[in-house]
């Protein structure tokens, strides 16, 4: 049995100087609270475990890839340049105490690659160091199986997608940490090299000229066979390293697409800014419209105070207008009897001589100064001026001048951000991107090519082959040795037989008994739903020990969010039993997105199942006499909170 | 659940009805779990000194060599 007594970190990312975390380790009283809000460095609790234990995070979103990342920031301002994690646990009677430290050298810079880090356990009074400390560290907690008893919610997330039981990455590494600590992994082995020995047995089987022809027929097929099969398995074999060496290539790529995310935050602030300053370039205008217009408009409103008297002047104005144009009427009239033929000319000179003398120029300015007044007088008499100008002047000319400032503002921004971007940031994180695409679609070739269902894929073949294999052997006699080749080759066929035949055994054993035992505990679980009648779903393995939710009909259904973190709560449990782990289960943040009735399943079920239950908790999810808090509250044997004492620390308290 | 070695003990009973020279003795299997317990890694040496192992087991058995 595995138990965690405390832990301590110094200078690990919340924590400033050394804080240290006691868990409790009464059987009665099994379960440890940690309560803490949002950054207040819940997660910095778990992972720093994770580090102690096996140097690396497990981080999938690379938060704390790296040392400068895991350095406390208010000691790197200090100057203190190291950071390290102490957990104290006992397995069995054996006391641990596993110390891992990062440092940077004296007069050397605070950058990654001057880190250098140390592992030291002292396994009952005796010291080990680095490599064999490790070792030691694997014997008793293997890191495959780690992640059976420490995981926050991004990895709960990640047995969601195994209980897809899609076969990808996440799948095959708890495939392969199950069947290694099942021992299926070493049948496996013992079969593959069984089979090699045979394949050699029936090559030298069929150069042997002491052997029947007749059986040699045979043999010579099936030789050919399963060289094809052989050669198909080593190229789906390199393929999948090939997958593999794509996979990492994209996450190396997505790490520094990550550590570039100072730089890629610029570059979307620039675009939103500069999207933003088109938008205001346009507002702008249509204010400065706008106020042309208000200015006008506020113009004839300052006159239509003086409305009246202004009529009054306007149709004085008028009127002489009018009388003015009465004369050029008659002016017209004088000029169409200076026309008329029938008019003699003695007449014509009298009328030359006394009509008004006027010019046809002044006749159209006359008109136009008419037309303007009477428009105006409209205006005053219509009533439209009553708005306070002023009023719709201040609030554009405030508009005006906010969006100016803003403006000017996005753009020194804009300015400040192009500095320290030169451009060349921006073509990094494209070609990044370009990178990982293409990496993406080359892995997707390769899935291609290894779909099972794909008959002219790789795998496809393969099984093809294997059945004419199976057929061959088949058809086969199995008649008594009698030549040395065929002694050997019956006894490596033999051989290689036991071991295929335990393998399928073990295996189908290893998924009934996971099945079963997450059956038991989905039972339990389920007893929990607010349900009139019983729920007679049940759970189904499939080839990677994902499990699907099935109905008494043989339905398989898809699961609620929540419904699927308790499947995965089942299966994590029950190949934490089957596999023997009797360890902490420490989980951050369970609680997610599981309603009231699951919280309670999951904090009365889980207990029973591991030597320490250890929960990292938002305070309100968990909070002291809260109903929740009541159902367990006998079984609580410590309880810390993370007190948040400024951005870069956070205080552990013992509030038990 | 069955053990490994309850799970080959099983396997190597059925086995060895299929063939009619020989029966794999439960000594046998045991020493090939020790080469494969010794050797248990998927890489060049191992490999090599897994069949190297089982070959000459599989001679002896077979009581071509000594």
């Amino acid at each position: 049995m595995i138990k965690f007594k405390q832990v301590t970190y110094k200078n690990w990312i919340s924590f400033q100087g050394k804080e240290k975390l006691i868990f409790s380790q009464d059987p009665d009283k099994n379960i440890t609270i940690i309560r803490g809000d949002n950054e207040s460095g819940k997660t910095a609790i778990l992972r720093g475990i994770i580090w102690c234990l096996y140097g690396s995070t497990k981080d999938k979103k690379s938060a704390y890839a790296d040392h400068s990342s895991r350095l406390n920031y208010a000691a790197a301002a200090n100057n203190e340049f190291t950071y390290e994690v102490k957990l104290m646990m006992k397995s069995g009677e054996t006391d641990f105490i596993i110390t891992r430290e990062a440092k940077v050298p004296e007069g050397m810079d605070n950058k990654n690659v001057n880190f250098i880090s140390t592992l030291t356990l002292v396994k009952d009074g005796e010291t080990f160091s680095d490599e064999l400390a490790q070792i030691e560290i694997n014997q008793v907690v293997e890191e495959s199986i780690s992640r059976f008893f420490l995981f926050d919610g991004e990895m709960l997330s990640e047995y969601e997608e195994l209980i897809e039981g899609s076969g990808g990455d996440l799948s095959e590494a708890i495939k392969k940490s199950i069947e290694d600590i099942l021992r299926i992994t070493l049948l496996k082995t013992g079969r593959d090299s069984l089979k090699q020995l045979w394949n050699s047995a029936v090559t030298n089987f069929n150069k042997d000229h002491r052997n029947s022809e007749k059986l040699k027929d045979t043999n010579k097929m099936l030789e050919e066979e399963l060289r094809a099969e052989s050669d198909l398995e080593t190229q789906i074999s390199e393929l999948r390293d090939e997958k593999v060496s794509y996979e990492d290539k994209k996450n190396k790529i997505m790490d520094e697409i990550s550590l570039k995310s100072r730089q890629r935050d610029l570059i979307s602030e620039s675009e939103r800014l500069k999207n933003e300053n088109d938008g205001l370039a346009s507002t702008i205008a249509d204010i400065e419209i706008q106020l042309q217009n208000e200015f006008k408009y506020a113009y004839r409103q300052i006159l239509g105070l003086y409305k009246t008297s202004l009529i009054t002047k306007l149709k004085n104005k008028e009127k002489s207008l009018n009388s003015k144009l009465i004369n050029f009427n008659q002016v017209d009239i004088y000029h169409k009897l200076l026309k008329d033929a029938e008019i003699s000319a003695e007449s014509k000179l009298v009328i030359e001589e006394n009509m008004p003398k006027i010019n046809a120029e002044d006749q159209k300015q006359f008109k136009e100064d008419l037309y303007d007044i009477e428009t105006d007088l409209k205006l005053l008499e219509s009533g439209i001026l009553t708005t306070d100008p002023v009023n719709e002047l201040k609030h554009l000319t405030k508009d005006l001048m906010d969006n100016r400032s803003r403006f000017a503002l996005n753009d020194s921004k804009l300015l400040a951000n192009n500095d320290v971007l030169k451009g060349e940031n921006v073509t990094r994180i494209k070609d990044l991107k370009n990178d990982h695409d293409k990496l993406s679609k080359k892995a997707n070739n390769i899935d291609v090519l290894l779909d099972k269902d794909n008959a002219n894929g790789l795998v496809g073949k393969l099984n093809s082959v294997k059945e004419k294999i199976s057929l061959l052997r088949l058809s086969i006699p199995n008649t008594k040795a009698s030549t040395n080749t065929a002694k050997v080759k019956a006894l490596s066929n033999q051989y290689y037989d036991i071991f295929s035949k335990s393998v399928t055994h073990m295996t189908d054993s290893a998924k009934r008994s996971v099945q079963d035992e997450a059956n038991n505990i989905y039972t339990e679980l389920k007893k929990y739903k607010v349900i009139e009648v019983e729920s007679e779903l049940e759970l189904d393995i499939n080839d990677n020990y994902g499990l699907k939710i099935k109905n008494p009909r043989g339905d398989f259904l898809t699961p609620s969010a929540g419904g699927s973190q308790i499947v995965a709560l089942s299966l994590i449990t029950a190949l934490r039993n089957k596999i023997g782990i009797n360890a902490p289960l420490m989980m951050d943040t369970p609680f997610g997105r599981l309603d009231d009735k699951y919280r309670q399943a999951l904090l009365e079920v889980s207990p029973q199942y591991c030597s320490q239950y250890i929960l990292i908790v938002q305070p309100e999810e968990l909070d002291k006499g809260g109903k929740l808090e009541s159902l367990i509250h006998n079984k609580i044997g410590q309880i810390n909170n993370l007190k948040r004492i400024s951005d870069d620390k956070t205080e552990i308290e013992d509030v038990t | 659940m069955k053990t490994l070695e309850e799970v080959l003990q099983q396997s190597t009973k059925d086995i060895n009805k299929e063939y009619i020279d020989h029966d794999v003795s439960k000594e046998s299997l045991d020493q090939v779990l020790e080469c494969l317990i010794k050797y248990p890694l998927d890489n060049a040496t191992h490999n090599k000194k897994r069949l190297n192992i089982l070959d000459s087991l599989i001679l002896k058995e077979s009581g071509i060599e000594e």
